[in-house]
């Protein structure tokens, strides 16, 4: 889950508007000006006294405050002064007796019982105590702070940081449980009579709880409870789950109310106070008796961290992958628990922003309004934040004018002679700002020449983030799980209730991804998972109520969607041009690397085409469910509903044509269409509105699915021998035969282009008809941070294979220009391959996990499956490591003991951990293999039953698939302002002129194409 | 130490990745010269592997024998692609046509494969005597040998592929459509007859048998004739063990059925349940489209 993500900044006041502020009210109040500090006694003796004559601070108003505190002084020696702007006593704030001589005396005491858990109390739970207890709870701040602070207790209430109304909104929208988006609730309910903003809210609504008597197999129902018994931490109306006295909490420790910010907590929760009273063994107590307004990030990351990632991300930290090894004896992890748990650290993966490395803090950029609110009540982070990079860095075309883009002025930016420096408000330390006018202008010094072909006009929509964000944590698929056999505390309502509810369980993981679309101001920028979360619950009996089922909004989208996110990972080194112009899955085209299998695998079998349940826990426990009669099956392809991603309409590749068979119940499957191609179909390949056929010399057929199960043909594509297929970034690319690689244009399926060919191996026209090229995957490798080089290179890259023409790594980043990366010959050290067949073929990524001992890291890796099968009647699969595809790797081999006829990754979630399969269809029946440890593969399964004939597809939930090649969305969006980029957008921008390095040849084919000994 | 190797050792079949010389291999590897290789000494793990064909973790001269070729063939081939009968599971591979049923040509390659068991292409008359009966027929051991003498039509004493034709007398015993097709579904139907037939109150004979571990004839729930068919030892009770063993022996009767219901219907009762299914309980809820429990035609 991911409390906080959008909800507001930390940082403390300016100190120059607090002191104003101070002086301002000060100067209005009814005081005795003529008596000096030194002529009135000073309600605290001692050095408080001293450090305010020091200051010669005006006499404070002695009929509202000074009052009598001597009785306080005298157990707490030593203390320090809360509040050296303005002469207070400790009575003015917590209250009390301070003339008693006994602490029973003194002190207030409860009237109520004291929970001293995470709960949060009611907003008027026995106020006079908790006053005593913290004077800025802001259940009473505007008594103790109010007559001085009052306008910004106010707004601090109706801030994001007060109300996490951003957090709570999106994810009750995404599954299910409100209709509307933006519809706004808060930690408690509040209202707003002068609401300035076009964006503000009259008022928030009270967190709706968990309803017992709802459908019990619906998500809404699930959801309602997750947000008040686990997200309800992260907010100032109380100290989370760092309670005073719990050990074990290091970084989580903080106060509440202003308090939470402005008071400092050391990471392990123990006072330094010279307090003579003060408890030093005790974790959950401040650093020291004294308010700061140089608040630094530590105190912001007592709250965001872990799924509120940018307080990692900007320190160069990310949470683990579930399972990853860390520790201090574990490389690229922290050697310190924090947060209860460890981290990654590593220059390669997860760098630290620039502006962390060069010793800034959360409020140097954040100003009072982002973190304290500026008055209006806002649904969502999107129109609460002032501060942009434009703010401080300009823009092209002008130098920054030190306002944020909200117009207020920025106190700690200031100009000197001609040049711009950020003075820290926390360490007081002087940054150079560049600016962007400068880096463009070939005059300046600043002048950065790749920069300048970047930062243009053309650009001007985009973010500044969304190049120079280095890195993304994406935990796509989270999922919770709630079990009504077991009770959890409802923060709210402070009661014990069924239903414990987990949200730590993470699915996919990679930092490397990167995906973009355009954010509530019209600029384009990264996007990254949000509140998305999947549901497993179960009744009091331990029953499966709801199995890993996805959520729908309202829209009838899914739910498992992103959202808009600036990353607070910026590196000097931005990202490649390639990265947004030619990946289909940074516009949300989807990546096939974070799909999320929903059960069925369904093949080319002996009985037709063949559906599989396959048992996600024991794989040798599964099921054939299903066959339909379809004829000789080449290859599969699968249309999946919307939400679930489960099976609805398949369509098999024949040796007559394509057959449709539709399935919403994978038991009662039924043909309902049959379309003929002269020669029969080699291949297929679906998306929601496309259907491709790969018809050997009959070319390319493109169907239009706007009725699923009556595809229309739309166009031909005049290939010579079209035997495989793949669709990347609006590129089709055809494995055709003995005539290479085609790719094709498909960005108007109806009027497709032949856009670049690449001659593979050497066939000539007496060879076997069957010899060619058959197989082709693609996929994208985004860069990765490079401490040396800055970044890694980020291409398009395909694998291609065949009988005869052996395998090859093919760069098609520019589809006009393709290079072959590297043949896999017996000359170039693969002779795996050599007199073998590519009967299957997948391309992907997935996280290797390293070693408890440290001695093998892990690494987010890219990988080729590849079936083979000989002439001996046995195949094997092959994984191969092509994270650097100039020098891959094959890091495991498996031997079948029959000739397998296709491949399809299989990716299984069996909480906490990701499984990854391989379904292996073969001529004596499927066998499931376990690559989930890459260079260890087992045998999962065997069933020997119908003879695979061809083509195995998967059913699965593709969680970075946003949005389809025509711009229709898939995934709904919380956020109302933003969107994706629509179909005229996704042309223009993947087929912008971009410089691009194409290998000029790669390692050799040889002389003899690498045909069969 | 000279390590023994078996006089038969013959490589079946060569490729790139096989080992020319076994006994220079293993000499070669054989490190502290115990007369195995363990992958302590050859320790590429994959390739390791490959070649310790009998599993027993260790490389020895066992894992390089393999069994002699099979006999030169003197028949004529078949005019469908031979396939090899490997069991019940085995029938769809020879539904060429993919029609869902076997019939003319594909019976006769049936028969054809699953009476030639040396797969030199002709059936001998000792090799007639030993052809099983078909799935379910109502025939005896040695049906086939009479027919056989009469396919032989040369009299040169065996039968090839142009010879061999279907009896009526087997086509007739499965052949219940009287369509001259056998149909998987029929067939299932008389495979799941002839292993004993299905059974009644499975769901509530599997809680009990999990509860109490094994039954005795008193307390047998289901139908009282398949007692003494699940008991395979005869020893008055059945238990966990062979009831789940007959289960499988069941499941695979019905697997060849093209109808869901038919595939997993364990009780006969024209509906699935959970416990039928036996598989995944998130699936089954996929498939009981209006949760009544039950998975049945209305589900489509």
């Amino acid at each position: 889950m991911t409390p906080s993500v959008r909800s507001g900044f930390p940082g403390g006041a300016a100190t120059a508007a607090l002191v104003v502020v101070c002086f301002a009210l000060a100067a209005a109040l009814p005081h005795r000006r003529a008596e000096t500090a030194e002529a009135r006694p000073h309600p605290m003796p001692g050095a408080f006294a001293a450090a305010h004559r020091a200051r010669a601070v005006d006499a404070f108003d002695a009929t509202r405050f000074g009052r009598p505190s001597e009785g306080c002084v005298s157990c707490h020696k030593g203390i320090e002064d809360m509040h050296p702007a303005y002469a207070l006593s400790c009575v003015d704030c917590h209250g009390g007796d301070g003339k008693a001589t006994t602490k029973e005396a003194a002190h207030v005491a409860a009237s109520k019982p004291v929970p001293n858990d995470e709960r949060v109390v009611p907003i008027d739970h026995d106020l006079a105590y908790r006053r005593f207890l913290n004077p800025s709870d802001l259940r009473v701040a505007a008594q103790a702070c109010g007559d001085c602070h009052g306008a910004l207790v106010d707004d601090v209430k109706k801030s994001l940081h007060g109300t996490t109304s951003g957090h709570l909104s999106d994810g009750y929208y995404e599954n299910g449980v409100v209709k509307k988006k933006g519809t706004a609730f808060g930690m408690f309910p509040i209202a707003d009579d002068d609401v300035a903003s076009p964006h503000g809210l009259r008022e928030l609504g009270a967190v709706p709880g968990f309803q017992a008597g709802l459908r019990a197999d619906e998500i809404p129902t699930h959801y309602r409870d997750v947000v008040r018994k686990n997200c309800m931490q992260c907010h100032l109306w109380s100290r989370g789950r760092a309670v005073r006295g719990r050990l074990g909490m290091d970084g989580d420790y903080r106060s509440e109310g202003c308090a939470a910010c402005h008071v400092e907590y050391s990471d392990e929760g123990f006072s330094e106070s010279a307090d003579a009273c003060a408890n030093k063994k005790e974790p959950g107590h401040p650093k020291r008796h004294v308010m700061t307004s140089k608040i630094p990030t530590e105190t912001c990351t007592r709250c965001h961290y872990g799924d509120a990632s940018i307080g990692l991300s900007f320190r160069g930290l990310a949470q683990l992958v579930p399972g990853q090894p860390a520790g201090p004896d574990v490389p690229g992890t922290t050697a310190k628990r924090l947060n209860g748990t460890f981290y990654v650290r590593d220059d390669r993966v997860t760098p630290p922003d620039v502006h962390h490395e060069k010793g800034m803090h959360c409020i140097d950029c954040h100003t009072s309004k982002d973190t304290m609110g500026d008055g209006d009540i806002f649904p969502v982070m999107d129109h609460a934040v002032e501060i942009e990079c434009e703010s401080c860095h300009g823009t092209i075309d002008a130098t920054t004018t030190g306002v944020s883009s909200k117009g207020a002025r920025l106190s700690n930016l200031v100009e000197e002679s001609g040049a711009w420096w950020l003075v820290s408000k926390v360490t007081g330390k002087r940054h150079p700002v560049k600016q962007a006018r400068h880096v463009v202008d070939p005059l300046h010094k600043d002048f950065n020449a790749k920069a300048r072909g970047a930062m243009t006009a053309e650009h001007g929509k985009l973010e500044c983030y969304a190049c120079h964000a280095s890195w993304n944590p994406n935990f796509f698929g989270f999922h919770f799980d709630r079990n009504e056999g077991f009770t959890q505390l409802d923060l709210i309502s402070g009661q014990r209730t069924p239903g414990r509810v987990n949200t730590l369980e993470k699915v996919f993981s990679t930092f490397r991804h990167f995906q973009m679309g355009m954010n509530h101001d019209g600029k384009w920028g990264p996007w990254m998972v949000g509140f998305s979360t999947f549901c497993t619950a179960h009744a009091a009996d331990g029953s499966i109520v709801v199995d890993q089922r996805m959520p729908a909004t309202a829209a009838g989208l899914s739910g498992m969607t992103m959202i808009h996110h600036q990353t607070h990972t910026v590196r000097r080194t931005s990202r490649a041009c390639a990265e947004c112009h030619r990946s289909g899955a940074a516009l949300g085209l989807g990546s096939g690397s974070f799909s999320l299998a929903r059960g069925l695998a369904i093949s080319g079998s002996s009985r037709g085409l063949s559906i599989a349940a396959v048992d996600r826990k024991t794989p040798q426990q599964s099921s054939l469910v299903a066959d339909v009669p379809v004829g000789r099956v080449r290859d599969v392809a699968l249309n999946v509903d919307v939400v679930q991603g489960e099976l609805s309409v398949a369509y098999a590749a024949t040796d007559d044509g394509v057959v449709v068979v539709e399935a919403p119940n994978p038991a009662f499957p039924k043909i309902v269409e049959r379309l003929a191609i002269p020669g029969g179909a080699r291949a297929v390949l679906a998306t929601e509105r496309w259907l491709y056929a790969a018809a050997g010399r009959e070319g390319v057929h493109v169907y239009d699915l706007k009725q699923r199960t009556r595809p229309k043909l739309a166009a031909k594509i005049p290939v010579k021998d079209a035997r495989g297929l793949a669709l990347h970034a609006l590129t089709l690319f055809v494995a055709e035969g003995a005539h290479g690689l085609t790719a094709v244009d498909v960005a108007d399926p109806r009027n497709p282009a032949v856009v670049g060919n690449l001659p593979i191996g050497r066939l000539s026209s007496t060879d076997d008809p069957e010899l060619g090229l058959s197989k082709v995957a693609v996929t994208f490798q985004f860069s990765r941070p490079d401490p040396e080089e800055g970044r890694t290179p980020a291409r398009a890259l395909a694998a291609v294979g065949g009988a005869g023409v052996g395998f090859h790594l093919i760069d098609v980043t520019e589809p006009s220009r393709m290079g072959t990366i590297l043949s896999f010959t017996a000359e170039n050290g693969f002779p795996d391959f050599v007199g073998q067949r590519v009967a299957g073929l997948a391309l992907g990524g997935k996280y290797d996990l390293g070693s408890t001992g440290g001695g093998i890291p892990s690494v987010e890796h890219d990988y080729a499956w590849v079936a083979l099968r000989g002439n001996d009647g046995r195949g094997r699969v092959l994984v191969v490591q092509v994270s650097d595809p100039y020098a891959p790797r094959v890091v495991a081999r498996t031997p079948l003991n029959a000739a397998p006829t296709g491949l399809a990754p299989m990716r299984v979630y069996n909480p906490p951990f990701l499984t990854h399969l391989l379904v292996v269809p073969t001529e004596r029946g499927l066998r499931i293999l376990d690559v989930t440890r890459s260079e260890q593969p087992t045998v999962a399964a065997t069933f020997d039953g119908p003879t695979g004939t061809g083509g195995v597809a998967v059913e699965a939930m593709a969680f970075d698939r946003l949005v389809t090649e025509d711009g229709t969305p898939l995934k709904d969006i919380a956020h109302e302002d933003a969107r994706y980029a629509d179909a005229a957008e996704m042309r223009r921008i993947l087929r912008a002129r971009i410089p691009v390095d194409v290998p000029e040849r790669g390692r050799d084919v040889p002389a003899d194409g690498g045909r069969p000994k | 130490m000279k390590i023994p190797i078996v006089a038969a050792c013959v490589l079946a079949t060569l490729s790139a990745q096989d080992v020319k010389n076994p006994k220079a291999f293993l000499e070669r590897w054989d490190l502290n010269k115990n007369g195995e290789v363990t992958s302590d000494e050859f320790k590429d793990l994959a390739r390791f592997r490959e070649l310790d064909k009998n599993k027993d973790g260790k490389l020895t001269a066992a894992d390089f024998v393999v069994a002699a070729p099979a006999k030169k063939p003197t028949g004529e081939k078949p005019t469908l692609p031979l396939v090899k009968y490997e069991g019940f599971r085995s029938l769809p591979r020879f539904d060429v046509d993919r029609d869902g049923a076997l019939s003319g040509d594909e019976l006769r390659l049936l028969l054809f494969v699953s009476a030639d068991r040396d797969e030199d292409l002709v059936v001998t008359e000792a090799e007639a005597e030993r052809v099983p009966v078909p799935f379910g027929a109502d025939l005896r051991p040695g049906w086939f040998t009479r027919e056989w003498r009469t396919m032989d039509r040369n009299d040169d004493g065996v039968v090839t592929w142009s010879e061999i034709k279907v009896p009526t007398a087997a086509l007739g015993a499965l052949d219940r459509g009287r369509d001259g097709k056998i149909g998987f579904d029929e067939l299932v139907k008389s495979q799941a007859a002839h292993v004993g037939g299905w059974i009644p109150k499975y769901a509530e004979q599997s809680a009990a048998l999990a509860k109490a571990q094994s039954v005795k004839k008193a307390n047998w729930i289901s139908d009282p004739r398949l007692f003494g068919v699940v008991d395979a030892n005869d020893d008055g009770t059945v238990s966990v063990t062979e009831f789940d063993r007959y289960v499988r022996t069941l499941r695979d009767a019905l697997a060849l059925a093209s109808d869901f219901i038919t595939r997993f219907d364990l009780d006969g009762d024209g509906r699935v349940s959970l416990p039928e299914w036996g598989g995944a309980e998130g699936m089954f809820g996929r498939l009981d489209r209006d949760g009544d429990g039950f998975v049945t035609p209305q589900d489509r």
